[in-house]
């Protein structure tokens, strides 16, 4: 019970941090809006399946009698080729790209924080190689070395989720580290080393925390161009396979029938604008709300 | 009848998450043609506020102008548009910045950047603003201004830039000048330099100075009347002698006990006794330069550069030096933050570099240090039980339970509420932070605690109180103090012994009072005459030094500061001198440490 | 001068190294390979020994290190193997394709700088007005728009609906058929304004529109948003502050001392959108029916072409680690680098 009491004392400055960044959030009419619009896409991407009209041509069904109908009130966006409503499979992509960037993004995380953390705070040969080696990674072009991984590695969404988790941590390794090059320096750190702290606890416990919020205001705005590099992957060919009802992937195969069913390729374009705005939107108001200059004043 | 400068009523605020904050609320300022006003205050956003509205250049989404009339030359000029301020800027009100090296742009040379002010300001072409500049560089005293004028920002001294900045305002042609602290980030001997070169502008060119600053010796030797700021309000103003001489508010009389020099308040310093706690032998820190990946370095910083010390227990060292002596790199040194060159610090008994890793930790809780920036010494994402209990989470086991009881007692004796301890650093002023981190250094019971510099960035009112604390807690707990500071009343109120460092070296050493009435090292004597006194008449008595601190890479030969010491002889040039005992353990390093009297510092 | 170039010289040599590691990542991905190159190569009927004559014949049997020598090699020499589907030296491929490329990329770029920095510069300018509003939404826009949705899209709007527009290609086949088509660099527009034939000029001006528009979309959207942020941070560094207290006009500050401040953010946006304009070509050119190395790749995902999509990404890393060796050698000439 005093244990309680205690972390209820602990919470209370968090607390208070918390609402500082809310209130911030309110004043921009822009963001909130967008948190709104992600928070629906998660929610819907969690209960598609139970909520879409069609579930089974979200799958392998098909429904070949009913093929290329236009927009109806049976079938909102139309039927594709296989007569399987596309309404119901762009909302139940939500649930692929969201999930598919999430993991993504997650594993990008947790091979580039650790590497930048090191690389920036301990110096010397160890930053020499670890920069190095970033620096050759992001020497490819954006999206090309997920091409060339996911074309060696086989066509497949799990394949393309490596190809891009492979491709993308080395932003967050340089991120980091220039952080934690400046952080070094400061005298809090100096402080810990003169109080004897062991150089791993104060990576993870002083660097870490204080260069954490530049890497999630990048990682939710990657969300966005993770999900359309998915999207673009799969068009190629290289990520979701048919039946999977991805965005990019429904866009490719609607090109064979492009002058006649527009509404094939338009829709899951439109869900895919959406979802990365959405994204973007709020990864840019974040990088507003945690600059500290703006938390300064 | 308006006089040259009047402000009227003028309030200023700032929009903040907490709501409207209000900066300044100045009721009545004037300044008549040709003279010279101080406005003195803490550090803090106000001065500068007011010195960028009167410009019309305040950032006007978070600051707000409420009300209130800037009246210069029969002129209005809060009501004027941005195209008829810009013909007053420059022009008719110059600005000289507080810090050189961010307002100057670091792209071009500076003689580009005075080249536009002149052609803009004095309306003349380029050949013609080449000869102006010239003169201008030369009326600041910078020799060789051709090869400034080519030069880019980062590549001048600290001094240099201070005065192309001066040079820049007075390019202008204005009337009237406004200097924002313009000594600011300057080392004192240099302040010194610059302190005359303003007073003698001012009496020839007869410019109207607005002089702001926040130490009230900088303005009692050039101006004619001041006023004193205080939370945004003016609490006193009037003519200088007036203030200094018969103070009317409390905060005023701080003002003046901060700014006074050598107050002895050595009268219960007794003669060291006791055992030596800290021995340092020679101790020698170099830092590579220009090392390439696999090529050696190209040269050495010698930022210490042998130095020898003898630390009593009980007693309180004070290292003064000014930017670039090394006396950080001293104390990071001594504490096994970095790795020496050579050399060899002994404390408590045992080897410092001997030490394997488990009793270096072990040894590391017996020092512990206090740094300078309130701000950023405290990680600003842990809580301040956190903070306060990392070394005892490094050095003791305890339960949660009973580390807060502990965070809540060390915060208590430094006088703290014991609330604090579920509070984030942030939620603390600049001195009461710094307060957390003396309770930090207390935690597991040091012998010995470094001081570096604890008083440079926090407000007048704050230091006499952390002053305070700091030998109430010396007493209290019987610690051994290291106190380096370049602010050399606070080294004086609290050091029984003195050392003074420049370039890597120690060059005199001693008692304080010793040290401080009979300085024997022409580099003390400038130093402790440097600082403006309040009884003192005008500028003249301050000394300057000329020239700039040599380069730590290419020490001078011989003695290091023959090229900028008044008594340089031959062999200052060609010999180091040895450090020579002058009797209770008074020591110099100059040749003419034996010629030189006692010459007691004037007051 | 000697601190310049001695940092060039460093760059270089890292820019080489950065080379050598682009190689030797393409070189590990095409082993890791799941399925077999050599059966591939032998064909689908192939017998197991004409499958091992195969891999001896690609040297596949030899130890890696020896593959390794041989692969640098052959890059240096300009090897870059043979296709799997026909057979011919990808090298030889390659030249075909890039001019085309480039064209598209030099244009989309040329537009999207031409639009972007001055969007971002008044956007910085008139912070928080209708334009800065309205560009700020514009630029997130438009890098959230998948950019083969947006060929699609525009093609059905331009060619479909409205008809003014091809469908794709580079000129139309009357034209083609009508006039024989310079060739001086390979790239159409060029070579037809210089030999003065402004039919040829129109065709394909005309082809040429969409698939720039569309490869252009997304890096007009991120030059804007980095210009402006780069300018709004200038503009809030005291010495700006300085600049105008000293009564320097607002066209000094802004078009004089800003820009140079702003040099460096430049050149790396500028590099960037090269990147993304190639990486675009990608997705788009199929769409189009253009004959770049972006339809090169995209045919030879589909059929799992390693040579030809290790041949294009080679290439591709290679041009993007010079330009952005340039782009360094231009930050460089901020002095405060040097020193």
């Amino acid at each position: 019970m005093y244990r309680n009491f205690l972390s209820s004392k602990a919470l209370q400055p968090r607390i208070k941090e918390l609402k500082f960044s809310f209130y911030l959030l309110k004043r921009n009419q822009l963001t909130k809006i967008s948190l709104f619009i992600v928070l629906g896409l998660i929610i819907l991407a969690i209960i598609s399946p139970y909520v879409i009209p069609y579930p089974e041509h979200a799958q392998m069904g098909t429904n070949p009698q009913d093929k290329l109908l236009p927009p109806s009130s049976q079938y909102f966006f139309g039927t594709d080729e296989l007569g399987r409503d596309i309404f119901s499979r762009v909302l139940y992509g939500t649930r692929i790209s969201l999930n598919t960037a999430l993991l993504a993004v997650g594993l990008a995380l947790l091979i580039g924080i650790p590497l930048g953390a090191i690389a920036g705070s301990i110096g010397g040969y160890i930053d020499e190689i670890i920069m190095r080696i970033t620096d050759i990674f992001l020497s490819f072009p954006p999206l090309l070395l997920a091409i060339a991984i996911s074309s060696i590695l086989g066509p497949s969404l799990q394949n393309a989720m490596l190809a891009i988790a492979i491709s993308w941590w080395p932003w967050y390794t340089r991120l980091i580290r220039g952080q934690a090059i400046s952080l070094k320096e400061r005298q809090f750190v100096k402080a810990a080393e003169a109080i004897g702290t062991s150089p791993i606890k104060i990576i993870f416990s002083h660097i870490v925390p204080n260069c954490i919020s530049p890497v999630i205001v990048q990682a939710s705005m990657d969300m966005g161009g993770v999900i359309l590099t998915i999207a673009s992957l799969s068009f190629l060919g290289l990520g979701a396979q048919p039946p999977t009802p991805e965005w990019g992937l429904m866009i490719n195969t609607s090109r064979n029938y492009f002058l006649n069913a527009w509404w094939y390729s338009i829709f899951p374009g439109i869900a895919i604008f959406i979802t990365v705005l959405a994204f973007n939107l709020l990864g840019d108001g974040l990088r507003e709300i945690l600059d500290p200059k703006t938390r300064k004043n | 009848m308006q006089s040259y400068f009047e402000i009227k009523n003028l309030k200023i605020n700032y929009n903040t998450f907490e709501g409207k904050k209000n900066i300044l609320d100045i009721e009545h300022l004037k300044i008549e043609k040709g003279k010279t006003y101080g406005l003195v205050g803490e550090s803090g956003a106000g001065k500068t506020v007011l010195a960028l509205t009167i410009l019309g250049l305040l950032a006007t989404p978070p600051g707000e102008i409420e009300s209130g009339q800037i009246y210069f030359d029969g002129e209005e000029l809060l009501s004027k548009k941005e195209e008829e301020m810009r013909h007053i800027r420059g022009k008719k009100i110059a600005m000289i910045f507080q810090d050189p090296m961010s307002s100057l742009n670091p792209v071009f040379t500076v003689g580009y950047q005075m080249r536009q002010i002149i052609m803009k300001n004095q309306n003349v072409k380029e050949k013609e603003a080449d000869k102006i500049e010239l003169k201008m560089i030369e009326t600041v005293k910078l020799p060789d201004a051709e090869n400034i004028m080519t030069k880019y920002p980062h590549q001048l001294s600290g001094g240099q830039r201070q005065r192309i900045i001066i040079a820049m305002a007075l390019s202008c042609g204005a009337e009237m000048l406004i200097a924002d602290e313009p000594t600011r980030n300057l080392d004192v001997t240099i302040q010194a330099g610059i302190l005359k070169l303003l007073k003698e502008l001012q009496e020839k060119l007869k410019v109207t100075v607005l002089f702001i600053a926040n130490n009230l010796g900088l303005v009692s030797a050039i101006c004619d009347e001041i006023g004193i700021l205080y939370k945004g309000k003016i609490i006193e103003s009037g003519k200088v002698k007036e203030i200094l001489n018969h103070p009317k508010q409390p905060y005023t009389c701080t003002l003046i006990d901060a700014a006074v020099q050598n107050e002895s308040i050595q009268q219960n310093k007794k003669e060291t006794r006791g055992k030596v706690i800290l021995e340092v032998q020679d101790l020698k820190k170099h830092f590579p330069v220009n090392k390439g990946f696999f090529s050696k370095p190209a040269a050495w910083v010698k930022a210490v550069d042998g130095v020898d010390l003898k630390l009593y227990e009980g007693e309180v060292l004070g290292i003064v030096g000014e930017s670039g002596c090394g006396k950080s790199t001293l104390v990071s040194t001594i504490l096994n933050l970095q790795q020496p060159t050579s050399g060899k610090v002994i404390f408590d008994g045992k080897d410092m570099y001997a030490l394997d890793k488990r009793d270096l930790r072990r040894t590391r809780k017996n020092i512990q240090i206090v740094f300078q920036d309130p701000f950023w010494s405290l990680n600003p994402r842990m809580l301040v039980k956190d903070i306060i209990g990392e070394p005892i989470k490094v050095h003791e086991k305890n339960g949660t339970e009973e580390l807060i009881e502990r965070t809540e007692s060390l915060l208590e004796m430094v006088g703290l509420p014991k609330e604090g301890v579920f509070k984030y650093p942030h939620e603390f002023s600049g001195g009461q932070r710094q307060r957390i981190a003396i309770a930090r250094a207390l935690a597991v019971n040091p012998k010995l605690v470094v001081l570096d510099e604890p008083t440079s960035s926090i407000d007048i009112l704050s230091q006499t109180q952390i002053l305070e604390l700091l030998e109430e807690l010396k007493e209290k707990l019987k610690l051994t103090y290291i106190l380096i500071s370049h602010d050399l009343s606070v080294v004086n109120s609290m050091s029984d012994k003195i050392a003074v460092m420049y370039l890597g070296k120690v060059v005199e050493y001693g008692y304080s009072k010793d040290v401080f009435h009979q300085p024997r090292h022409p580099y003390t004597k400038a130093l402790f005459n440097a600082i403006p006194d309040l009884h003192m008449e005008g500028v003249e008595g301050l000394v300057s030094l000329e020239g700039n601190v040599p380069s730590a890479i290419n020490p001078p030969s011989g003695c290091r500061f023959h090229t900028r010491c008044p008594l340089a002889q031959e062999i200052c040039s060609v010999k180091e001198p040895e450090m020579v005992n002058l009797g209770n353990q008074h020591s110099v390093s100059c040749h003419f440490s034996e010629m030189n009297g006692p010459e007691a510092k004037s007051s | 001068m000697v601190a310049l170039r001695s940092y060039i010289l460093k760059r270089l040599l890292l820019g080489i190294l950065v080379l050598f590691g682009v190689i030797t990542i393409t070189f590990v991905i095409t082993r890791i390979i799941p399925s077999d190159p050599a059966a591939k190569w032998a064909g689908p009927r192939a017998t197991p020994e004409q499958i091992e004559a195969a891999r001896i014949e690609l040297g596949l049997d030899e130890p890696l290190y020896v593959q390794y020598g041989k692969y640098i090699h052959d890059l240096v020499k300009g090897d870059f193997g043979h296709s799997l589907r026909s057979r011919q030296p990808v090298s030889a491929e390659l030249k075909a394709h890039i001019p085309a490329t480039i064209e598209l990329v030099l244009l989309s770029t040329v537009i999207a700088i031409l639009l972007g920095i001055p969007l971002g510069i008044y956007s910085a300018k008139r912070k928080d007005q209708w334009l800065d509003h309205f560009s700020r939404f514009f630029s997130i826009g438009a890098v959230s728009l998948p950019t083969f949705w947006v060929a699609l899209f525009l093609q059905m709007i331009f060619y479909n609906i409205l008809g003014i527009l091809p469908l794709g290609g580079r000129v139309s086949t009357e034209v083609a058929l009508l006039y024989t088509l310079p060739n001086i660099t390979g790239m159409l527009i060029f070579d037809s304004l210089i030999t003065g034939n402004f039919v040829v000029f129109w065709d394909a001006l005309l082809h040429i529109i969409l698939p720039c528009i569309t490869i252009a979309l997304y890096p007009i959207g991120l030059v804007a948003r980095m210009t402006r942020s780069a300018l709004l941070e200038i503009l809030n560094e005291e010495y700006i502050t300085a600049a105008r207290s000293y009564g320097l006009s607002e066209r000094i500050v802004l078009w004089i001392y800003a820009l140079k401040n702003s040099l460096g953010p430049t050149a790396t946006v500028v590099t960037l959108s090269i990147g993304y304009t190639l990486v675009n070509t990608f997705l788009v050119e199929s769409i189009f029916s253009w004959p770049g190395i972006g339809r090169y790749i995209a045919d030879s995902v589909v059929s799992l072409d390693y040579p030809a999509i290790m041949g294009v990404t080679i290439f591709s890393a290679c041009s993007y680690v010079l330009l952005n060796l340039i782009a360094d050698i231009i930050i460089a000439l901020d002095p405060r680098i040097r020193i």
